[in-house]
C-alpha cells in the first residue's frame, strides 16, 4: 500500500469555481506548514524535501525555533512550496509556547505574510495512530485545508500492522498520502494532494462528527475509537512489545548502568570531537598562514597590507580554526538524538538534577549549551516548570560552550605544549568545573530566589533507531553556517575595529629601533644571520611601542589595575575586556595584538600566540596566568548575544543583569584565587 | 549491584481492582490509569501522551525512573509523578 493516496469518496467533488485565496493563484506557489507529535519523522521528511534549501526562522515576536525551506515540485499543480516546519506538540491545545506558535501560525495572526500557510500537512506515525489523530483532529478542525502524510508506514508493514487509508481519509474528511519520509517512498504523491485539499471544501457533516475540542475525554475517547477502527483492532497488546527496547532501556536508565553508559557516551562524543577535529583544524590553521603570507606578497607595505593581514586574516582565522569542533558536536549530538539515547540520559540525569532543584528537562537545554548557549536557552523553553525554566536559562552559560573552545584549546596547549594527555585532563577538568558550578548555582537559586516545589518529569521515550546521516549532516550545515556567519560579520567587524584600535593613532620609532637599524646599516661585515636578528629585535621593539601607545593600549593600561591581581598584563586586559561581547574573540583578539611581533610571520596563529611577550620581554602566559585564565573564561559570561537572549526568554533585563553580576563576580573571584593560590604553590 | 527495578513489591492481597500508585507496580505489570493528583498542564500532557482514562498500559521499568508502554508510546516518568498517579492493576 506504500505509496497510495487515499481520499474519502464524500470529499472528492472537487469545485473549480471555488474561489481560494493561497499564493497559487498569483506565483504557482503555495506555503505549507507541516504539523505532527515529536518523533514521528516530520523533521527528516523537511530535510528530504529541502536539503540545504532550509534556513532557520525566528518569526516576530516569537523565540521558538521553527525551520522554513522550498520544496521545488515537478507538479502540474505547483511549482515551488514553502515548507514551514514548525515544532513538534501532542496537541494544539496545550498550555505550552510551541502550541501557542502553532495555533498563532495556523489562524495567521503572525505579523508576517510569510507565516501565513495555505493549507497543513499533519504527519502522522502510522504505528501510533491512537495518539497521532488528535492533533489532525484539531487541524482539521481549525478549517484550514489539510493533507495527512501517514509516516513510518514502511515500519507498520514490517510489523505486519493493517491500516485502512481509504476509512482514515474518510474519517478525517482529507486526502491521505502514505510516505517514508525515510527512504523518500510517496512523498512524490502530496503536491496533487495539497492541490485536492486546496480545492475541496470538507463537508461541514463530517466536521460535525469530529469531537468536541473543548472536551479532553471526548477527544481521547475519539481517538481511541477511530484508530481500532482504522488497524482493524487494538494495534498495542500484552505480547507486542519491543523485548530488544526493554533490554536496552534496563541498561540505559539503571541507576548505576546507565550513569556509566551516559558518563562513557559523552566521554566518547568529547574524545572523538578533539581528536577528530585536530586534523581539519591544523588545514585551516595552514590555510590562514598561506593566506597571509600570500597576501604580504602580494601588496606593498601600508594600511590596506596591515588591515588584510594583521586585522581580517588573523582575527577571523583565530575563530574559524574551530569550525571543525563545532561541526562534529553537532554532527554526534544530532546522531545521539537520532538514536532515541538522549531522552533516556535525561531521565537518567533527572534523578541527580532534582538533588539540585532541576528535573531532567534541563538536560537538553544543557547538553546544546555546550555548542552554543543561545540555542540551550531558546530549548529551555521546553521546560514546563517556570523556576525550574530560569534557573536552567540562569545556568546554561556556565555549560563550556564552541566559542570558549578557542580559549581552551590555546591556554591548555600553552600550558601543557609537550604533554598532551595532560592538556586533554584540563581540558575536561574545564568543562566539569562549568558543570559544577552550573549545578551548585542552581542549587543556590533555588533555596534563595526561586525557592519552591519543581515539576517532576515526564516525557516520550522514542523508538531506538539507526540515526540518519542526512538529517545530521543537514543540522550540521546549519549551525556551521551560523556560525561563519556570525565569524564573517560581528566577528570581521570586531577584528576590524581591534586592528584599528591596535594600529593607531600613529607613534614615531622608538629611538632604540633607530639605532639597531642604523646599526646593522652601518656595519659592513656584520654576518647574515646576525643583521636579521637585530632588524627582528628592531621591528618588535618598534611593534610593541606601536601598540603600547595605540588607543587599545592605553584603555588596556587604564583598566589593567584591576586585572593585575588575576596575573594579566595589558594585553591580556585588553583581550578580556574586548571578549566582553563574545569570548571567542579572545583568540582572535591575541592574534591580532601578537601578529608582528618576533617571527609570528612564519608560524601558525596558535604559535605565534604561545609566543608573546609582556613589555618587560617575559612570557606572556606562564602557568599561574594561564591557569587563572582559564578559570576566568570557564565562569564568565563574555557573551552579549546570550545576555540578550536571556533577556528576551525571561521578559526583562532582570535575570539577564543579574546573570552577568553573577558570572563576573565569580569568575574573577575564581581567578584571583587561581593565580594566588598557583603562585602560592609555586606552579 | 543495585537494581531498584521490582525493589518495591506490590502487594499481592491487594485487590486486583483497588487503585493503587503507579510506583507501587512491578515491572512487566499491566493496569489501568485511575487519577493523578498533579497539574492541570501536567495532566494535560500525561493525557496527549496517551495516558488518559480510558488507556490500558504496561509497567517497563519501575523504581527511581519509571517507564511505561501506553499503546505504542513509551512513556518515562520520574518517581515524583509516578507517585502521584493512581491506578488499576489487572
Amino acid at each position: 500500500m506504500t505509496g497510495m493516496m487515499n481520499t474519502a469518496d464524500n470529499q472528492s467533488q472537487q469545485s473549480s469555481t471555488q474561489s481560494t485565496k493561497t499564493n497559487l493563484d498569483k506565483t504557482g506557489k503555495i506555503r505549507v506548514a507541516l504539523l505532527g507529535n515529536p518523533n514521528t519523522g516530520k523533521t527528516t521528511l523537511f530535510n528530504r524535501l529541502c536539503g540545504m534549501r532550509a534556513k532557520t526562522a525566528n518569526f516576530p515576536g516569537i523565540t521558538v525555533e521553527a525551520r522554513v525551506g522550498r520544496w521545488s515540485v515537478s507538479s502540474e499543480a505547483f511549482k515551488e512550496i514553502d515548507l514551514i516546519d514548525l515544532p513538534g506538540l501532542y496537541r494544539l491545545a496545550l498550555n505550552t509556547p510551541e502550541a501557542a506558535l502553532c495555533r498563532n501560525v495556523i489562524a495567521g495572526n503572525l505579523e508576517s505574510d510569510a507565516t501565513h500557510p495555505d493549507a497543513l500537512l499533519i504527519i502522522l506515525d502510522a504505528t501510533n495512530l491512537e495518539r497521532n489523530l488528535a492533533i489532525a483532529v484539531e487541524a482539521i478542525k481549525s478549517g484550514k485545508p489539510t493533507v495527512v502524510a501517514l509516516n513510518m508506514i514502511d515500519i507498520a508493514n514490517k510489523r505486519n500492522m493493517e491500516i485502512d487509508t481509504r476509512l482514515l481519509s474518510k474519517t478525517l474528511a482529507c486526502p491521505v498520502v502514505e510516505i517514508s519520509a525515510k527512504s523518500g517512498k510517496g512523498i512524490e504523491l502530496i503536491p496533487a494532494a495539497l492541490n485536492e485539499a486546496i480545492l475541496s471544501h470538507i463537508p461541514n457533516n463530517v466536521i460535525a462528527q469530529l469531537p468536541d475540542l473543548t472536551d479532553q475525554t471526548a477527544v481521547d475517547t475519539w481517538c481511541n475509537a477511530a484508530a481500532i477502527k482504522i488497524y482493524g483492532s487494538e494495534s498495542w497488546s500484552d505480547s507486542s512489545h519491543d523485548k530488544m527496547t526493554d533490554r536496552l532501556d534496563h541498561v540505559f536508565t539503571h541507576p548505576i548502568l546507565g550513569l556509566v553508559s551516559f558518563c562513557l557516551v559523552m566521554a566518547g562524543l568529547f574524545m572523538v570531537v578533539f581528536a577528530v577535529a585536530n586534523y581539519p583544524m591544523d588545514i585551516i590553521d595552514g590555510f590562514f598562514g598561506t593566506a597571509t603570507e600570500y597576501v604580504a606578497g602580494l601588496l606593498p607595505e601600508g594600511f590596506i597590507r596591515d588591515l588584510l593581514t594583521d586585522g581580517i586574516i588573523a582575527g577571523v582565522g583565530g575563530v574559524v580554526i574551530f569550525l571543525p569542533q563545532i561541526c562534529l558536536l553537532f554532527f554526534l549530538i544530532s546522531l545521539l538524538e537520532d538514536t532515541g539515547y538522549l531522552a533516556r540520559a535525561a531521565l537518567v540525569v533527572d534523578r541527580l538534577f532534582a538533588k539540585f532543584g532541576l528535573s531532567g528537562h534541563s538536560f537538553i537545554p544543557f547538553l546544546s549549551s555546550h555548542a552554543c548557549a543561545i540555542p540551550g536557552i531558546m530549548s529551555a523553553k521546553l521546560i514546563p516548570d517556570r523556576r525550574n525554566r530560569i534557573t536552567t536559562i540562569f545556568v546554561a552559560p556556565f555549560m563550556s560552550c564552541a566559542a570558549r573552545v578557542p580559549v581552551y584549546v590555546l591556554l591548555t596547549g600553552i600550558l601543557f605544549a609537550n604533554r598532551p594527555a595532560v592538556a586533554g585532563l584540563v581540558f575536561f577538568g574545564c568543562y566539569v568545573l562549568g558543570g559544577v558550578a552550573a549545578l551548585l548555582t542552581a542549587l543556590l537559586i533555588r533555596r534563595t530566589v526561586l525557592a519552591g516545589p519543581s515539576q517532576p518529569m515526564v516525557l516520550e521515550l522514542p523508538t531506538y533507531k539507526m540515526p540518519s546521516l542526512r538529517t545530521a549532516i543537514l543540522m550540521t550545515w546549519d549551525r556551521a553556517f551560523a556560525f561563519l556567519k556570525n565569524a564573517g560579520t560581528v566577528i570581521l567587524g570586531i577584528s576590524i575595529v581591534l586592528w584599528w584600535l591596535g594600529s593607531f593613532p600613529a607613534v614615531s620609532v622608538p629611538d632604540e629601533a633607530v639605532a639597531l637599524r642604523n646599526q646593522v646599516e652601518q656595519t659592513v661585515d656584520m654576518p647574515l644571520e646576525t643583521q636579521e636578528a637585530m632588524l627582528s629585535d628592531a621591528d618588535a621593539i618598534e611593534t610593541m611601542n606601536a601598540q603600547a601607545n595605540s588607543y587599545i593600549g592605553r584603555m588596556g593600561k587604564a583598566v589593567q589595575p584591576a586585572f593585575a591581581p588575576l596575573g594579566y598584563d595589558w594585553k591580556l586586559t585588553v583581550a578580556v575586556l574586548t571578549s566582553f561581547a563574545a569570548r571567542e574573540v579572545f583568540a582572535s583578539t591575541m592574534a591580532v595584538l601578537t601578529s608582528g611581533s618576533d617571527d609570528t610571520e612564519d608560524e601558525g596563529v596558535l604559535q605565534g600566540i604561545s609566543n608573546a611577550t609582556r613589555d618587560d620581554g617575559s612570557p606572556m602566559f606562564n602557568t599561574p596566568t594561564a591557569l587563572s585564565l582559564l578559570v576566568f573564561y570557564v565562569l564568565a559570561m563574555q557573551c552579549l548575544p546570550t545576555l540578550a537572549v536571556t533577556r528576551r526568554e525571561t521578559g526583562g533585563w532582570k535575570w539577564a543583569g543579574f546573570q552577568l553580576g553573577y558570572m563576573s563576580v565569580l569568575a574573577y573571584v575564581a581567578a584571583l584565587v587561581t593565580y594566588q593560590g598557583s603562585i602560592m604553590f609555586g606552579l | 549491584m543495585f537494581d531498584d527495578t521490582n525493589a518495591v513489591g506490590v502487594t499481592d492481597a491487594l485487590s486486583a481492582l483497588q487503585p493503587l500508585g503507579l510506583d507501587l507496580l512491578k515491572a512487566g505489570q499491566c493496569a489501568r490509569f485511575h487519577q493523578a493528583d498533579l497539574t492541570c498542564d501536567d495532566c494535560a500532557m500525561l493525557s496527549a501522551l496517551g495516558l488518559n482514562d480510558q488507556c490500558r498500559f504496561r509497567v517497563c521499568r519501575s523504581g527511581t525512573t519509571c517507564i511505561l508502554q501506553v499503546g505504542g508510546t513509551r512513556i518515562g516518568l520520574s518517581r515524583r509523578v509516578a507517585e502521584k498517579i493512581t491506578v488499576v492493576p489487572e
